[in-house]
């Protein structure tokens, strides 16, 4: 089972703290040996400062003497910086400071605000440093609630260029992620996006990086947010660079990409096709029941594997940390899929076949299908309950029909360039 | 007849060195051979003919020439003489390539006109009377006919042939008809001949100075090879006589002719000066400078001094290469005997090296092999050395002020670059294999002279990453030494359990990736291992790479050799994705090439057939980008391959358009073929490769899969094509199963009026299919809107709904779809759209390879999607196809604009 579990891909991309929750997912999964999952939990904490929880893996065995000191240290860092940031934050919190930044524009370059709190605060630029500082070591520690704070005041008070700005960007994001702030991340996944797709990097190479990672940290937002499927699609598929790196670095995010858009209700039809044509060109470095269900149903037209697939994705999608939720929804869009497909090509079905390909009873696929023909008003179909067959209209098209459609929209499209080339022209003889 | 005789007199007299001996003898019979031949064959086969004509034209033109030197001769018109053979040697030098190409030599009478006019211009000049008498303007004309005919004599290393010719002339009147048929006999004698002048020469000059040296009075010995012409212009008349009446006892003769030259000898040098011509000055004491003092030690200063002397005579006109380099070699002796240290050692080597490379006047000539090798040896030797001592360094950054040859205290530094005597001798190495007969043993002998080469060129990189952090290699030099091994490596097939070849080059492309800063090694390597790749039969990594290197975009404009490497690599790249079964992507990537009918042109495997459009200069080059025949791709196989593809897509292609008015070809030379063969009157069973896939194409349009396949595997293709595989099995089978699915295509398409209902299953039992597959082709058809059929599942049959259309129907659907076109195009034009860059001249108009440029990394699928963008794409890769070529053909013009 642990073939398609994708955790260990992931992992490189995501952030220490954002994979402990993906870890505590597929723990009682029983994909993977469980000592091993639980030593590989605790090395992941101990690398952290969540002492606390490292403590707790132990389950009252006895809790070696390092890490008892390295608790007392840790709080003792915590309280030197402590000490220090307070003057900072208290600066930071005066109301009419705090109005500032909350009207703060990104043009500005944070110039303003910093330039004031020197003038009138007697505030310094190592004050800065030392936010930064203690806001890592807040979300190392897992407050992430006053590393989101910290880090919101540090982004408004540091220019883009400052070296630290990427990584806040990143802290707080993983911070809301965390705290599932899901609005706040969103708000936070898109200012990443629009730095990271300004390009300050120096190679090609990191731009691609860069981007990758983001895909990962987008799929805790995107997959917790109502309309985060279709922003997937938007993101991952019609974004080229964002595809570019997808096929480049991180194929696995395939998935997501294809559930996403197997699932969307508005954006299917478009995407369909692109995503079918990606899939088809990764197939030699990617594949996992979902593409192959895609693959078997729109590139080898085999219905029966299809249908083989398509359970094998039930099992995948209920054993992934960002697709339990969706579930449901697949199945019912991707039988939904092999329904229309099958209408496309066959002028008479037996409903029992259908039942055996959609993995229902009869008696089931036959109401699924009234519901599917009232919903969606499939053109023509109808149930012959007698002979128990779906049989569809047939729609051939006569030629002059075919003819009038072609030269239908012709005469508005000549029409349209004549009225823009009327526009053009009248647009110069203004300009003269 | 006679003519054999005389080849056999020939050998009689000349040898003086056992190795033209043996030449000779196969010379004869070679032409023995020739001459039976000859007799049975009777009157020429038709091939032959053709060749005929073009050497007829050359023959008479050079043979009207000398007619109006003779006339001039007659005439004592100098001045025309002169320019007379000005022409001669222009119209001779025109036609050389074109004997060489069909394997003619210099003809006969050629020679004779030119001993005549030589001998006519020295009578001349003998006769003081005569020469008085001569008019001013012809005086004046009489002094540089001389020089030029002796140089160019000289130059063209004729002498051989001019002695032949004076030692067995052809009676007065001999006329020029007769020649033509001798001229074959004479062909093979003459080839031989010609092909070893420098050898030959270099030995008899080589003995003749060893004879010499006893003699202690130095003062004549002047440099061989002038010596000779010299002594010939001045004994002309008795040498003349001599050989007439002598044949046979030539070689007796030659040593009284020595002596008889002695005499002469002050003689000589008077003439040289009234020639008042400084390249006849003659060299002398060349030999002596190798001798030291005895009573001096010889000490490191006296040796670098001795050194520097014997250094600059190199170069000069007058310096015999070959004693040059024996000096040098003499030196080094010297040095290993006195213990002058490695400094002294490592500095002679490399001045032997470059010696030994200069010993070719001309850069485009090749080396002899046996030079080669000793070339080989000796820098295999030097670097044996580098590598085991750590105290010598070599390298280029050093000024020559700065070498330390002698303190054995510090490190030797010493100016130079092995490595670049590594690629030197690389590059000779292709220039020998490009010069010698491939389909002889010969170039199977010299072939294995690659293997050592190889080994060098691994020793050099070892010796790089020994010696690397001491910073004394140019970063370009170390870039070259990959980059030489990755070109001997590239193309060469090596099984998986033979090693990892593999991981070898991916190692050394990414050096040169990493390393190299301008982008044309990197380019160059970067093909390499996209080639690499195919040969390998690892098609996604190697589209993948090749896509993401953006190569197409740039091809263009890179350099003629770098175009060569990408036609080459794209072809493998299409055989490779033939042998993974991907269709489309085989024929895309063969059609750059194939399209243009002149694939091996392009590929460089043999000289452009254009060839009158080019000047000499420029063939010479073409000539000198030739692929070494070891690493030719097979053009049939590739050709075949290329149809096989065609066929597949274009015939339920074709049968899909048959309502079509105008119907878009994807492949134009597959449709020549097929016209070409329902032209043909009649039709017999196919022959070669191609009318294999042709007759298999027309059985596939009729739907007939099995005939369809017996004739593109059977014992015939097996052996001129699939055996070509290593994977032949898997590849018959694909193609195989391939034949089988697009046979069922075509069949609906072309039936699909016929029939109303078709049941699967006998559908499945006709083309020997699963019932399985022939649903999902079905499936796949009705989708694509290919096939205006439906399913019907209960009883498993296809249920057809396509009407024939009538005439008036098809012409309003064609019109509908041309008014469709017509607004498109005005749309475009109007607004282009996004994505395809817009409206920025003509150059950019196709969209294809403007959207290569930009949205490349969308990767991967390009190869397949993006250079169908546009609809004049197969003229636009034809298009590419000949700019490329014209690039090719006319780079100096170009510049010359």
């Amino acid at each position: 089972m642990s073939t398609f579990d994708l955790t260990q891909r992931m992992a490189p991309f995501l952030d220490m703290h954002l994979i402990i929750p993906l870890l505590e997912f597929i723990e009682p999964r029983g994909i993977y040996d469980e000592k091993s999952l639980t030593e590989m939990h605790r090395q992941l904490l101990s690398k952290t400062n969540m002492i606390d929880s490292v403590i707790e893996t132990y389950n009252g065995k006895p809790i070696p003497a390092a890490i008892e000191a390295k608790k007392k240290q840790i709080i003792k860092e915590r309280d030197e910086l402590k000490s220090k940031v307070d003057s900072v934050v208290a600066i930071l919190e005066i109301p009419e400071v705090k109005e500032m930044m909350d009207n703060n524009r990104e043009r500005d370059g944070n110039v303003r605000i910093l330039e004031h709190l020197t003038q009138n605060h007697n505030f310094t630029v190592d004050m800065v440093d030392t936010l930064f500082k203690y806001s890592k070591f807040m979300y190392e520690c897992g407050n992430y609630t006053v590393a989101s704070v910290c880090l919101y005041y540090y982004r408004n008070l540091v220019n883009q260029a400052d070296p630290n700005y990427l990584n806040a960007l990143y802290g707080k994001l993983a911070s809301e992620i965390l705290l599932q702030e899901w609005e706040h991340a969103r708000d936070d996944l898109l200012k990443l996006r629009a730095y990271i797709d300004a390009n300050p990097f120096d190679t090609e190479w990191e731009l691609v990086t860069q981007r990758a990672w983001l895909m990962h940290w987008a799929l805790f937002v995107y997959y917790n947010y109502p309309k985060g499927r279709d922003e997937i699609i938007e993101m991952f598929l019609n974004q080229q660079p964002y595809l570019n790196a997808i096929q480049v670095l991180a194929p696995h995010l395939l998935r997501y990409l294809a559930v996403a858009v197997v699932t969307s209700k508005s954006r299917q039809k478009n995407s369909l096709k692109d995503l079918v044509k990606v899939i088809d060109i990764e197939r030699h470095s990617y594949k996992d029941p979902v593409t192959d269900f895609l693959t078997c149903l729109y590139i080898k037209y085999d219905f029966d594997e299809a249908q083989e697939m398509l359970q094998k994705c039930e099992e995948v999608l209920s054993n992934d940390f960002f697709l339990t939720a969706v579930l449901g929804d697949f199945r019912e869009s991707a039988r939904l899929l092999i329904f229309e497909m099958f209408c496309r090509i066959h002028q008479c079905i037996t409903i029992e076949m259908l039942a055996r390909r959609l993995n229902m009873s009869q008696e089931e696929a036959e109401r699924w299908i009234v519901d599917l023909i009232r919903t969606y008003r499939i053109e023509g179909a109808k149930i012959d309950s007698k002979l128990g067959q779906v049989v569809m209209g047939v729609k051939s098209v006569s030629i002059h029909e075919q003819v009038m459609e072609n030269t239908k929209r012709l005469t508005l499209r000549a029409q349209q360039i004549a009225l823009q080339l009327e526009k053009g022209r009248q647009d110069k003889v203004k300009a003269n | 007849m006679s003519r054999f005789f005389h080849a056999k007199g020939d050998s009689d007299s000349d040898t003086e060195s056992s190795e033209d001996e043996v030449e000779e003898q196969k010379v004869n019979k070679s032409a023995k051979f020739r001459d039976d031949l000859d007799f049975m064959a009777g009157p020429e086969d038709d091939e032959k003919r053709v060749v005929r004509a073009q050497k007829d034209k050359k023959f008479d033109e050079l043979k009207g020439i000398i007619k109006q030197n003779r006339d001039a001769k007659c005439n004592k018109d100098l001045n025309r003489l002169l320019t007379g053979f000005d022409s001669l040697v222009k119209a001779y030098d025109k036609s050389k390539t074109i004997f060489q190409r069909q394997n003619v030599t210099i003809p006969r009478f050629y020679i004779r006109s030119l001993v005549e006019i030589e001998d006519y211009v020295n009578k001349l000049w003998e006769d003081k009377d005569a020469k008085a008498s001569l008019s001013k303007n012809n005086a004046k004309a009489l002094p540089p006919l001389r020089q030029k005919l002796k140089r160019y004599i000289k130059e063209q290393s004729f002498q051989d042939l001019v002695t032949d010719y004076r030692a067995n002339p052809d009676e007065d009147g001999y006329e020029t008809p007769e020649d033509e048929d001798d001229d074959d006999i004479e062909e093979v004698s003459e080839a031989k001949v010609e092909k070893s002048p420098g050898k030959p020469v270099g030995k008899a000059a080589d003995s003749e100075s060893d004879s010499d040296s006893d003699d202690d009075s130095s003062s004549w010995t002047t440099e061989p090879d002038t010596d000779e012409s010299d002594d010939e212009d001045s004994v002309t008349k008795m040498e003349q006589l001599r050989r007439y009446f002598l044949k046979k006892e030539f070689r007796e003769e030659s040593k009284d002719d020595k002596r008889v030259k002695r005499k002469r000898e002050i003689k000589v040098k008077e003439v040289v000066e009234d020639d008042d011509d400084a390249d006849w000055t003659p060299v002398s004491k060349e030999k002596s400078v190798v001798h030291f003092d005895p009573k001096e030690e010889v000490t490191h200063d006296v040796m670098i001094k001795k050194l520097n002397e014997v250094m600059s005579a190199r170069g000069k006109r007058t310096t015999d290469r070959n004693q040059h380099v024996a000096n040098l070699q003499k030196l080094l002796e010297v040095s290993g005997e006195k213990d002058l240290g490695l400094g002294i050692h490592v500095k002679i080597s490399f001045c032997i090296i470059s010696a030994l490379f200069e010993l070719n006047a001309k850069i485009s000539d090749y080396m002899e092999y046996e030079t080669f090798m000793n070339t080989l040896a000796t820098v295999n030797n030097l670097l044996d050395l580098l590598i085991g001592t750590d105290r010598v360094k070599l390298s280029v950054t050093y000024a020559e002020e700065d070498e330390n040859l002698k303190d054995e205290n510090e490190d030797y530094r010493i100016q130079g670059s092995i490595l670049i005597a590594v690629q030197r001798l690389d590059g000779e190495l292709a220039k020998i294999l490009q010069n010698a007969d491939c389909h002889s043993n010969d170039y199977i002998e010299k072939l294995r002279a690659e293997k050592d080469m190889c080994l060098l060129i691994e020793k050099a990189e070892r010796y790089v990453e020994l010696r690397n952090h001491l910073k004394i290699f140019d970063k370009h030099e170390v870039c070259k030494v990959y980059m030489m091994r990755i070109e001997h490596t590239y193309y060469k097939y090596q099984d998986q359990n033979e090693g990892d070849a593999g991981q070898t080059m991916d190692y050394l492309c990414k050096k040169i990736y990493s390393l190299d800063d301008e982008k044309r090694l990197r380019q160059r390597a970067m093909l390499c291992h996209v080639y690499f790749l195919a040969v390998h039969d690892q098609w996604h990594r190697a589209r993948d790479l090749l896509l993401m290197s953006h190569m197409q975009a740039i091809v263009d404009h890179s350099d003629i050799d770098t175009q060569i490497l990408y036609n080459r690599t794209i072809c493998q790249l299409g055989l490779c994705a033939f042998r993974h079964g991907f269709i489309r992507e085989a024929h895309q990537g063969l059609s750059e090439i194939q399209n243009t009918q002149r694939a091996k042109e392009l590929l460089a495997q043999a000289v452009g057939t254009r060839q009158h459009e080019k000047t000499a200069e420029q063939e010479k080059i073409d000539r000198s980008r030739q692929v070494p025949y070891h690493m030719h791709i097979n053009v049939e196989l590739m050709e075949c391959v290329y149809l096989i593809c065609s066929m597949l897509l274009e015939i339920p292609h074709m049968a899909s358009c048959e309502f079509e008015m105008r119907r878009r070809m994807l492949s134009r030379s597959f449709h020549y073929q097929l016209k070409q063969s329902e032209k043909a009157s009649l039709t017999g069973p196919p022959e070669n490769t191609r009318e294999h896939v042709v007759a298999a194409s027309k059985a596939m349009l009729n739907g007939d899969w099995r005939k369809c396949k017996e004739y593109i595997v059977n014992d015939k293709m097996n052996q001129k094509v699939w055996n070509l595989f290593h994977n032949a099995e898997q590849v018959k089978g694909m193609v195989v199963r391939r034949i089988q699915e697009e046979s069922l295509r075509t069949y609906l398409l072309t039936y699909s009026t016929v029939y109303a209902t078709v049941s699967l299953k006998k559908l499945a039992s006709l083309f020997d299919l699963s019932k399985k597959d022939v649903h999902s082709i079905i499936s796949k058809m009705i989708i694509q809107e290919e096939l205006s059929a439906t399913l019907d599942e209960p009883t498993d049959c296809l249920i057809m709904h396509r009407v024939e259309p009538s005439r008036l129907q098809m012409l309003a659907l064609n019109l509908s779809d041309k008014l469709q076109a017509l607004a498109e195009n005005n749309e475009q034009i109007l607004e282009p759209r996004t994505g395809r860059g817009g409206y920025q001249g003509p150059g950019s108009w196709f969209p294809g390879r403007n959207e290569r440029q930009g949205d490349k990394q969308k990767g991967a699928g390009g190869f397949q999607g993006e250079r169908r963008g546009g609809q004049g794409q197969d003229g636009k890769r034809g298009n590419w196809g000949s700019q490329g070529g014209q690039q090719r053909r006319h780079p100096n013009k170009q510049r010359a604009f």
